[in-house]
């Protein structure tokens, strides 16, 4: 039994409890009986509640149509409108009796009011109250229960129920705090009094929420006329105080100064807080000291908000104050609005102190560079000159304005010390540093110059450059250096014609000259520069004045025909006009000449007579043309200009005295030879441009390049004497038809020259020249001369006979190629094509085959080159025209040939196993060996061939290679 | 005069009740419908003059709505937006969609009937 009635058995390791069967049992019934109850009171309770909403939701839509109906409701509607207006009146009467029904309406209206507004809204409220449901609204505020109370309040408040003011002022001190909650916002919707009533009696705390929810009722309400909230000030509750302070300063109600003020000494420091807040929005400066007196006690939040009220109201009496707070206080929030404070008071008192770097001992660094543009030159350095000195004739462009304006912040380092900057002269000083040139720098003369001029420092500015300046320089060859004075140089300056963008100033001017000899400038570095001169005093006026009336003459005719000399009418103007009308020819000597406009071919560089050094204002006349192109100039000069001018003896001989006098001449390195070769040929060139006796042209570089003003005393001479003049043709190896049949060459009469001459040719010449020589040879009357044209003739032949030898290439060997890939026999055969279309070029390759590993090969090889230096020999004969062939050799070869063929062929028969034919009808055969032979061998190899085809010899050649085709198919 | 045709899509039955019948009594036509695939069943068939949508809709917001209208349907009817207060985000969504105009709640049921005119007179 016992062991029946227990569901477990007791086994072996096993100790569970035992359980009666019957109690489990029972406990199990028990827990799906309550789980049974559990889920039928949810399944009752969850219908239930489903159906009452179900049918809350029905009435709603029942219900909404009526409400609809009441709330559109209009006065001007139609008779049924209002009697179906009416039926619906009584009928919802009806339906108000019952309590679901108005709690449904109620529940419905209330929905709506969060829905419409305006106009509908309003009459939704009076429609609630209309059908009484405020009243039940009045009855659950006696309830006990908080949230019905609170529930009703809300209603009625919701609902605009005035009437409901009185009774919810007495839950204002309710204990409860959502019922006095709700009863505060009620008072103050319901009545706009309400907030006077809710200041004065409340005594709870008032939240921040609460606050904030009271505010927001008041503010929506666009009707509201707010009291006076100091008379709450003194309100024994601190809340109702606070939020006093709070409706003051939202109302803007600034009548409470006095209040305000005594609130700042308040215990609390919220109320502190909004005090000063108002006071500081109100701007009340009476309240300062209070709140300097309350500072030292308050909290760190109303100290800051103390500070911030300072720096708003206070003035510079206070500044003391804010810095006893700064050095008093600890707190760093504190301290960092008093320095905003002050800040605000005084703007600037106080600077950024921390990770500030101390600058006062720092120095603008000695080496530094400050560049100037050349628009602040324009506008510094030359407005300055313009106002120390009376150029007139220098246009200066004030106007222009620099596009990038330097400033000194540019160039110097950003920690530049204020000592520094505070010295505005010094700098602009050192901007107006120019450098001129490294030589002028190095005048010392020059910078006294300038420096006495207050014009330009240039003492420290070497790194400055100004060669994109225009040279402009005045001559005076005359007149010494030593003569002129201050006064005279301003004079001629006046006279000047300045034809440049940009020119120095006069006194630089003065300065230069003055240091002429010290000066070294290059001449090439002034090449480039055009000049300008003064003509006046640049050369001997005695000399001028006694010729000046036999050159008017000349220069007439200079301008009538040589457009490149240009005369100005006038001395005193600044630039040379462009119109050439303006010019006159009877003032030349007072008018300057722009040489680089002369489009006459000098191309010799002049020296000045009185300059033994380099001159830097003696620019030279420097013709940089190539020696090439200035031959095609000339050849191009003398192919258009179709009129020459005629000079008369007199006259040109007085031309070229005016124009020693006029033209500086250079210094040129040359040797003396050179020199005395060429010293006329300038001279001759420029002459002869404007005489017609012959077109003159020059091939010579050195000639066009160089003279020795030294022998400029000699020009008259050879003027006088007229040079001699002859005409040189060409050789037709250095002409075309293209250039002059004829070039007019100016002799030198020296026998130095010609002897120059062919020791250039002697250097850089072949055999092309050989022409010339000859030619040279044929005119030649110094014996020298003739002699050393001579060698060079027999020089330049030998070296055209003399010629090497084209290298030697190995030749193209066709047999080679058909070697490597045939057989044996083939390669035999082959060889005995070689001995018939072969040359010596295969020779080569056939010395090759004696060294083969077969010997069959070697062995014929070895006769090949035998027949073949034969047949070579035989043709060497043929073409040196001798016919008489060594019959003997020909003979030789073939019956070598012969029998070595005999010998293959019958070699092959006996390896075929063919038996020869009896009869020769085989030989009848023609052989096809005739074409490539057409091609290679000459005539005479042509008919030996075809001799040898008809022979047997060559029947027998050409049977083998028959049977091969024909084994091969 | 034929009236005009009025969609409007409220999920709240009383308001949708309420304005229905400030519009039924302002001379329209008006088809409540109170979800996003009632809407769209009617609009398959139907096309109407105007259409009054709520934003926050069961199954279909308005702003799928106005997406739906302008770019699957290609209808240029005027929207008009009925959205809650604090909910301008969404509102700015709508226009861009392609929305006429919009009114917040609570709704003067007057103003409503004002911006439906005026929408209809542009149409």
């Amino acid at each position: 039994m016992i062991l029946n009635s227990q569901t477990y058995n007791q086994l072996a390791l096993i100790t569970a409890p035992k359980i009666h069967t019957d109690l489990l049992w029972d406990l199990s019934f028990l827990f799906i009986g309550l789980a049974s109850l559990y889920f039928i009171f949810i399944f009752y309770f969850r219908n239930r509640i489903s159906k009452n909403l179900e049918r809350v939701k029905q009435s709603k839509r029942e219900f909404s149509p009526m409400i609809s109906e009441f709330l559109f409701h209009e006065e001007e509607a139609s008779k049924d409108e209002k009697s179906n207006y009416v039926h619906l009146k009584i009928e919802i009467r009806e339906l108000l009796k019952d309590d679901f029904n108005r709690k449904v309406i109620s529940e419905v209206l209330l929905d709506l009011r969060k829905d419409v507004s305006g106009d509908t809204q309003k009459r939704l409220f009076k429609l609630y109250q209309d059908l009484g449901l405020h009243t039940d609204d009045f009855g659950r505020l006696k309830s006990w229960r908080w949230q019905i109370v609170s529930k009703a309040i809300l209603n009625l408040t919701q609902m605009q129920v005035a009437e409901a003011y009185s009774f919810t002022t007495k839950f204002i001190n309710d204990k409860r705090d959502t019922i006095r909650k709700q009863a505060e916002i009620a008072i103050v919707t319901l009545k706009p009094e309400g907030v006077n009533y809710f200041l004065d009696t409340t005594k709870f705390k008032i939240s921040e929420w609460q606050q904030l929810k009271l505010m927001d009722v008041l503010r929506m309400d666009d009707d509201y006329q707010p009291p006076r909230f100091k008379a709450w000030l003194t309100s024994t509750n601190r809340h109702v105080v606070l939020f006093a302070l709070r409706l003051i300063k939202f109302y803007n109600q600034n009548d409470a100064d006095a209040s305000l003020i005594e609130l700042v000494k308040h215990k609390n420091n919220q109320i502190k807080e909004a005090a000063i807040s108002c006071i500081k929005e109100f701007y009340i400066v009476e309240a300062i000291p209070t709140i300097k007196l309350v500072f030292w006690k308050s909290s760190t939040d109303v100290k800051i908000s103390i500070l911030n009220a300072i720096g708003a109201l206070g003035s510079e009496s206070d500044i003391e104050f804010l810095r006893l707070i700064e050095k008093k206080e600890r707190n760093f929030s504190v301290r960092s609005k008093a320095h905003s404070s002050i800040n605000e008071i005084a703007p600037n008192s106080i600077m950024p102190s921390k990770g500030v770097v101390n600058t006062a001992k720092y120095t603008i660094p000695s080496d530094i560079k400050i560049e100037v543009t050349e628009e602040e030159i324009d506008t510094e350095g030359f407005v300055q000159i313009a106002n120390s000195n009376s150029i007139e004739d220098i246009e200066i462009d004030t106007e222009t304005e620099s596009e990038e304006e330097i400033t000194i912040e540019q160039y110097l380092p950003t920690t530049i010390s204020e000592e520094s900057v505070d010295k505005p002269e010094e700098i602009i000083d050192d901007e107006a540093k120019i450098n001129i040139t490294k030589e002028n720098q190095e005048s010392k003369e020059s910078e006294t110059l300038r420096s006495n001029s207050g014009i330009i420092h240039s003492e420290e500015n070497d790194d400055l450059s100004f060669d994109f300046l225009p040279f402009v320089v005045e001559e005076f060859i005359a007149v010494k250096p030593t003569d002129l004075d201050q006064t005279d140089y301003r004079i001629e300056l006046n006279e000047l014609v300045i034809n440049f963008e940009e020119v120095f100033p006069n006194q630089e001017v003065i300065s230069l000259k003055k240091k002429t000899s010290s000066l070294e400038i290059r001449e090439e570095e002034l090449a480039f520069l055009p000049l300008v001169t003064d003509a006046k005093e640049e050369s001997d006026i005695e000399n001028l004045n006694e010729e000046q009336s036999n050159t008017i003459v000349a220069i007439e005719e200079i301008e009538a025909q040589f457009e490149g000399v240009q005369l100005a009418s006038s001395a005193n103007e600044p630039k040379l006009p462009l119109d050439y009308s303006e010019y006159k020819t009877l003032e030349i000597f007072d008018t300057p000449v722009v040489y680089d406009e002369i489009d006459v071919p000098v191309i010799a560089v002049f020296k000045s007579e009185n300059n033994s050094q380099s001159d830097p204002y003696a620019l030279p006349l420097q013709n940089e043309i190539p020696l090439e192109d200035t031959m095609d100039l000339k050849s191009n000069a003398n192919q258009q200009t179709s009129k020459s001018y005629d000079l008369e003896p007199e006259g040109e001989q007085k031309f070229k005295k005016i124009l020693k006098t006029l033209i500086d001449f250079k210094e040129q390195k040359q040797s003396k030879e050179t020199k005395t070769e060429l010293e006329d040929a300038p001279l001759l060139d420029f002459v002869d441009e404007f005489s017609d006796t012959n077109k003159i042209s020059e091939t010579d570089k050195e000639i066009e390049s160089k003279i020795d003003n030294d022998l400029a005393q000699e020009l008259e001479e050879k003027v006088q004497d007229k040079p001699e003049i002859f005409k040189v043709t060409i050789p037709e190896a250095i002409l075309t038809d293209d250039i002059y049949d004829e070039i007019i060459i100016h002799k030198e009469n020296t026998e130095e020259s010609r002897m120059q001459l062919l020791d250039d040719i002697a250097a850089m010449g072949d055999q092309r020249e050989v022409p010339l020589l000859i030619e040279l040879l044929v005119n030649e009357k110094y014996q020298a001369v003739t002699d050393r044209v001579k060698a060079l003739i027999e020089k330049f032949s030998e070296t055209e006979e003399k010629r090497e030898p084209a290298i030697f290439l190995k030749p193209f060997n066709v047999f080679e190629d058909l070697f490597r890939t045939c057989d044996t026999e083939a390669k035999l055969i082959l060889m005995d094509e070689i001995v018939a279309v072969g040359d010596e070029g295969e020779i080569g390759f056939l010395e090759g085959l004696l060294e083969d590993a077969d010997n069959e090969i070697s062995h014929k090889a070895a006769h090949i080159i035998e027949a073949l230096k034969v047949k070579i020999l035989a043709n060497d004969k043929t073409k040196n025209h001798s016919k008489n062939i060594d019959t003997n050799l020909v003979k030789k070869i073939e019956v070598v040939l012969e029998e070595k063929t005999l010998i293959n062929y019958d070699s092959l028969l006996e390896e075929l196993q063919i038996a020869p034919p009896k009869t020769s009808e085989i030989f009848d055969l023609t052989f096809e060996l005739t074409e490539p032979l057409d091609k290679i061998v000459d005539e005479e190899s042509i008919d030996v061939d075809t001799k040898r085809h008809d022979s047997i010899f060559g029947q027998i050649c050409c049977f083998s290679s028959k049977i091969i085709d024909k084994l091969n198919g | 005069m034929e009236k005009k045709k009025l969609l409007l899509a409220e999920d709240d039955e009383l308001l949708a009740s309420l304005l229905n019948f400030r519009l039924v009594k302002g001379g329209y036509e008006v088809k409540v419908s109170s979800d996003g695939r009632a809407v769209k069943e009617h609009l398959a068939e139907h096309t109407p003059d105007l259409i009054i949508s709520d934003i926050m809709m069961p199954y279909f917001s308005g702003i799928e709505l106005i997406d739906y209208v302008r770019k699957e349907l290609n209808l240029n009817t005027p929207i008009i937006i009925i959205s809650s207060a604090g909910n301008e985000e969404n509102v700015l969504t709508a226009f861009e969609l392609g929305a006429n105009d919009f009114i917040s709640k609570p709704i003067s049921p007057s103003e409503l009937i004002v911006r439906i005119k005026r929408e209809l007179l542009k149409v």
